[in-house]
């Protein structure tokens, strides 16, 4: 083996060749940001129970918050409210969820494609647009369908409150139907077509099949369905706080936060001790749910929809289908379309005078171009740190060993279990908890750091998901060409997966940008997102104002989607056109193999 | 350039355990290897062969780095490449290897062109753009695919698509070649191809191959030398025909296809000729015995049924190993047909030639064989040890 080798064969390495490094440095430091953001804020809302002051504030250690916490009645009180709240609304939403996604999945009910994007775009829609749809709906003294009615049969009392407990849960359920429906219409599509085909050669109708074979079979993922659904009940807070408070409706988030916001001066042991109660809760509900589900978490879309016969509905169509299309009026239409009618009114309850006066108004406001321009800023921060970091995550995971990778996912999940009230707490306390990091309190940075935790188990079904879908082999075949990990993991692995990133990246975004407890909860001086200035302008009475903010909030979110979207056509354009003009330059010199054009190599 | 000691390869002990999920366990895992000793020679093609899960891939991926063992010491072309007990690894990208993967792992973001360069970019830097060009272009050819440079890989075929994943792993004239079971993913006859022009480019390359299938056709058509494995370990080594005609375990008799297997004692010895008595029978049958089977001791016969002829009538008087037979059930195997035989009371596989029947009348039920007889030579029939069946009885229960 000569030293300078020309052209030929490669050396093989030298036999001294260092060791690998155990530890590589690009590995630990990974490791240590997701101990920072993902366990250490636990570890230090714990701590921060046994604190007598606020965070980042001289104390002593005791045990007071924790024996006086759940003394009080009105912590009793939230507590029964959001455990009602959760199963009623749970229950009635897996109803409808079910029902719709047999309907949509299963028969041939007339419209039956439109269920599915119409469901979508209701999970996609933030709470609090939700609930102050309803609540210009249905206030009995403004609602615009209270006075629709009214004028249509008569004056007299208001049909319907919608901030009411009733009202409260109604609404609770027409959104959570959407999300449990989500959940489910994987499994409906992924049952397998040969064992109805079974059940029917064997002499039993297309109902009794259902009832006998397809029920049974979905019984996990609706057990499963379900108890994400009281788990997002006991995590509720922007309805509660939209449609509950006319009638002092307290729930364990709710009143984390009046520990905090509404106490003086603020009592975060105690906030922080019914958080731990409710994370407590909540975590065992998750692994409950995890075990029933297995790995089929999240919304998948699996298995083969092809030709399965659908079953008939007979002479039920159209009338199924009208019940069908009530719903999707009631729990998409009228709440979109009464938040943009308020915004064009002068005020709830005045039918004349319609303008874009409000939204002339808002955005002569400092506080609300300011506001726009923070969501941007914060949505995009959190957004794009937490794709990144849950990518790094479900690459590492692919490297490790089972039981290593089993325990980083789960710890990336952690913040699936905290309601955004007890992130923002936790990470409060963490941040004050390291010397040096402790001017971050108040400031952008916190805000941002908080909705990257609350965003993170999103990110990492959808880093997950699309890190799945790529062959080891295709990492492996980089490093035997020669490139190192690092080197692999840009050319191949980032090149890849680069448009699901783009598509995380924005769906983590608009989720962040509807956020309202950490911002409310943080209360950063000076720094307001949209969603907490629509709140204070709602709850200052402008609604109409605030509604007109959230049509902007909203047509933002579409003007960025429609770019993205345009701007990601527009590339696979470009390259499949670059490929054709390279293909149409080697076709005309293929006699010359050697005269390749340069731009081969590009 | 390639010097004497060039590319062999060479394994110590090599063991490679995987965690055993929740429970420990003693039983050797799929995959895994327990304790292989193998010395490739420089400019050999080497085939690891064995069912799935014996530890042939991950023996191969451990030679590229893409795993790394338990413990033992891995040497490619006299340097050590990994010693986990000296704490010692060299990653894949720092040896000088180009690996066929089963599903190719050609990456589709980049042209056939930037696939096969690829490597030259990061292994042999600083290449000019015409020689970067060359470089591909003589890979390209070498394959048979020279034309198709500017094509995804999702416009070529399966064959077209392994032909360029070919050419990416020579393209930087590595001194070891690593095949991960390439033809697995192709149709019977685009395999058969594809198998010469395997062997060929090995010729051409110069290097050393070291190429893992479970299928014996290939291991035969492509090994200079083979290696069985099963469970994690080495069950036999040597050349296709050793390993073809002359297994030394029960296990490896079966893989490459010796479909009788009678248990039984050995009665005679005349250097490797030996004579063997199964049990239950009247009369010995002749067959190659290994040396250490002494005289007496139990033995297990075997040999494949396209070994065994059945042929019509009554056998001549005194013909060593034919034996009066019953024909069964036949079946039509393409190039032969294939019957059930009764033989001392035992069921056995024979075949007939297809010239000994024009195939009329029922298969199943076929006219006129009853007075029949077998025919095996002494040569097709191996007298294994039964110190091996009886361990293959042991780890078949595990």
């Amino acid at each position: 083996m000569s030293v300078d080798t020309p052209a030929g064969a490669l050396r093989l390495p030298p036999s001294n060749f260092r060791p690998r490094r155990r530890w590589p440095l690009a590995r630990l430091a990974l490791y240590a940001a997701l101990f920072f953001i993902l366990v250490w804020p636990v570890l230090m809302l714990v701590a921060g129970s046994f604190r007598s002051a606020a965070p980042g504030f001289d104390g002593a250690w005791t045990l007071a918050a924790w024996t006086g916490t759940f003394d009080s009645p009105g912590t009793g009180r939230a507590m029964g409210n959001s455990l009602v709240l959760s199963l009623v609304s749970t229950l009635a939403a897996t109803l409808i969820a079910a029902g719709l996604a047999f309907l949509s999945e299963r028969t041939d009910l007339p419209l039956r494609r439109g269920v599915t994007p119409c469901l979508m775009l209701m999970f996609a829609t933030p709470a609090l647009f939700y609930a102050l749809g309803y609540a210009m709906l249905g206030n009995a003294y403004t609602g615009s369908a209270n006075k629709l009615l009214q004028t249509l049969f008569g004056a007299g009392a208001a049909w319907f409150d919608v901030e009411t407990w009733t009202g409260l849960i109604t609404v609770m359920v027409l959104k959570k139907a959407s999300v449990i429906y989500l959940f489910l219409i994987g499994p409906f599509r992924a049952l397998d077509p040969s064992h109805n085909d079974a059940s029917l050669v064997s002499g039993v109708g297309q109902f009794g099949t259902f009832l006998r074979i397809d029920l049974p079979t979905l019984t996990p993922a609706i057990t499963g369905a379900i108890l994400l659904g009281v788990v997002a009940g006991l995590q509720a807070f922007d309805m509660v706080l939209i449609l509950g408070w006319p009638q002092d409706i307290d729930v364990v988030a709710t009143r984390i936060m009046s520990f905090i916001n509404g106490a003086a001066p603020p009592d975060y042991a105690r906030a922080s001790v019914l958080s731990i109660a409710l994370l407590a809760v909540v975590a065992l509900l998750c692994i409950l749910q995890s075990r029933l589900l297995g790995r089929r978490s999240f919304v998948t879309v699996a298995g083969k929809s092809g030709g399965r016969r659908r079953i008939r509905l007979g002479r039920a169509r159209w009338p199924l289908a009208a019940l069908v299309g009530l719903y999707l009026l009631l729990a998409a239409i009228l709440p979109t379309g009464s938040v943009v009618f308020s915004s064009f009114q002068p005020f709830p309850g005045i039918y004349e005078g319609y303008s874009l006066q409000h939204y002339r108004n808002i955005l002569a406001l400092p506080r609300v171009v300011d506001a726009i321009q923070t969501t941007f800023a914060v949505a995009l921060l959190s957004g794009f740190a937490a794709m990144a970091l849950a990518v790094s995550v479900a690459l590492l995971a692919r490297a490790l060993p089972p039981r290593r990778a089993a325990l980083l996912r789960f710890v990336s999940l952690i913040p699936l279990a905290m309601p955004g009230v007890v992130t923002a707490l936790a990470v409060s306390w963490a941040v004050v908890s390291v010397p040096g990091l402790k001017q971050l309190y108040g400031s952008f940075w916190l805000v941002t750091l908080a909705l990257v935790v609350v965003v993170t188990p999103f990110a990492i079904q959808v880093a997950n998901a699309s890190v799945a879908q790529l062959s080891p082999e295709l990492q492996e075949a980089a490093r035997i060409a020669g490139a190192s990990p690092f080197r692999a993991a840009i050319d191949v692995v980032l090149r890849l997966i680069a448009p699901s990133f783009l598509a995380g990246w924005f769906m983590a975004a608009i989720i962040v940008s509807g956020n309202l407890e950490v911002p409310l909860l943080l209360r950063a001086p000076g720094l307001n997102p949209i969603s907490s200035v629509v709140y204070s302008l709602y709850s200052s009475g402008d609604f109409s104002a605030a509604s007109a903010l959230l049509v902007i909030l909203l047509l933002a979110k579409a003007a960025i989607w429609g770019i993205a979207w345009a701007g990601y056509r527009a590339w696979v354009v470009v390259r499949s056109q670059r490929r054709r003009r390279l293909l149409g330059v080697l076709a005309g010199g293929s006699g010359a193999p050697l005269s390749r054009p340069a731009a081969a190599s590009a | 350039m390639t010097a004497s000691n060039g590319s062999g390869v060479s394994l110590q002990g090599l063991r490679k355990y995987f965690a055993a999920g929740k429970r420990v366990t003693t039983a050797p895992k799929r995959g895994a290897i327990d304790g292989l000793d193998l010395e490739i020679r420089d400019g050999e093609f080497f085939v690891l062969l064995g069912p799935s899960g014996c530890g042939k891939t991950t023996t191969l991926r451990c030679i590229a780095g893409l795993e790394e063992p338990s413990a033992g010491r891995i040497a490619l072309g006299g340097g050590v490449v990994a010693d986990p007990a000296a704490g010692l690894f060299v990653p894949p990208e720092k040896r000088a290897i180009g690996m066929v993967f089963q599903s190719y792992a050609l990456w589709p973001h980049m042209s056939v062109f930037d696939n096969v360069a690829y490597p030259l970019r990061h292994r042999r830097k600083g290449l000019s753009r015409e020689q970067l060009a060359r470089e591909v272009g003589a890979a390209l050819e070498l394959v048979g695919l020279d034309g198709l440079e500017g094509r995804g890989p999702a416009e070529l075929s399966g064959g077209q698509q392994q032909r360029v994943a070919l050419a990416r792993a020579v393209v930087a004239r590595p001194s070891l070649l690593l095949f991960d079971e390439p033809l697995s993913n192709l149709d019977a006859q685009l395999r058969q191809r594809l198998r010469q022009d395997l062997r060929r480019v090995h010729e051409e390359a110069g290097g050393t191959s070291i190429y893992v299938t479970h299928d014996q056709a290939e291991a035969l058509a492509l090994a200079d030398r083979v290696a069985v494995m099963r469970l994690g370990r080495l069950e036999q080594l040597g050349t296709p025909t050793e390993i073809f005609l002359s297994p030394a375990t029960r296990f490896v008799a079966e893989f490459v296809g010796f479909d009788n297997l009678l248990p039984g004692r050995l009665t005679r010895r005349d250097g490797e000729r030996a004579s063997f008595l199964p049990d239950g029978w009247r009369r010995e049958v002749v067959g190659r015995a290994p040396a250490a089977l002494a005289v007496g001791q139990r033995g297990l016969l075997a040999f494949r049924s396209a070994n065994l002829r059945l042929e019509a009538g009554v056998a001549a008087q005194g013909a060593a190993n034919a034996f009066a037979a019953r024909a069964g059930a036949i079946a039509y195997l393409g190039e032969r047909f294939q019957a059930e035989v009764t033989v001392e009371g035992q069921r056995l596989l024979a075949s007939l030639p297809l010239a000994a029947w024009d195939g009329r009348g029922d298969l199943h039920h076929p006219p006129g064989w009853h007075e029949a007889h077998v025919t095996l030579a002494p040569g097709d029939a191996v007298i294994l040890p039964e110190a091996a069946a009886a361990l293959d009885a042991v780890a078949e229960a595990a």
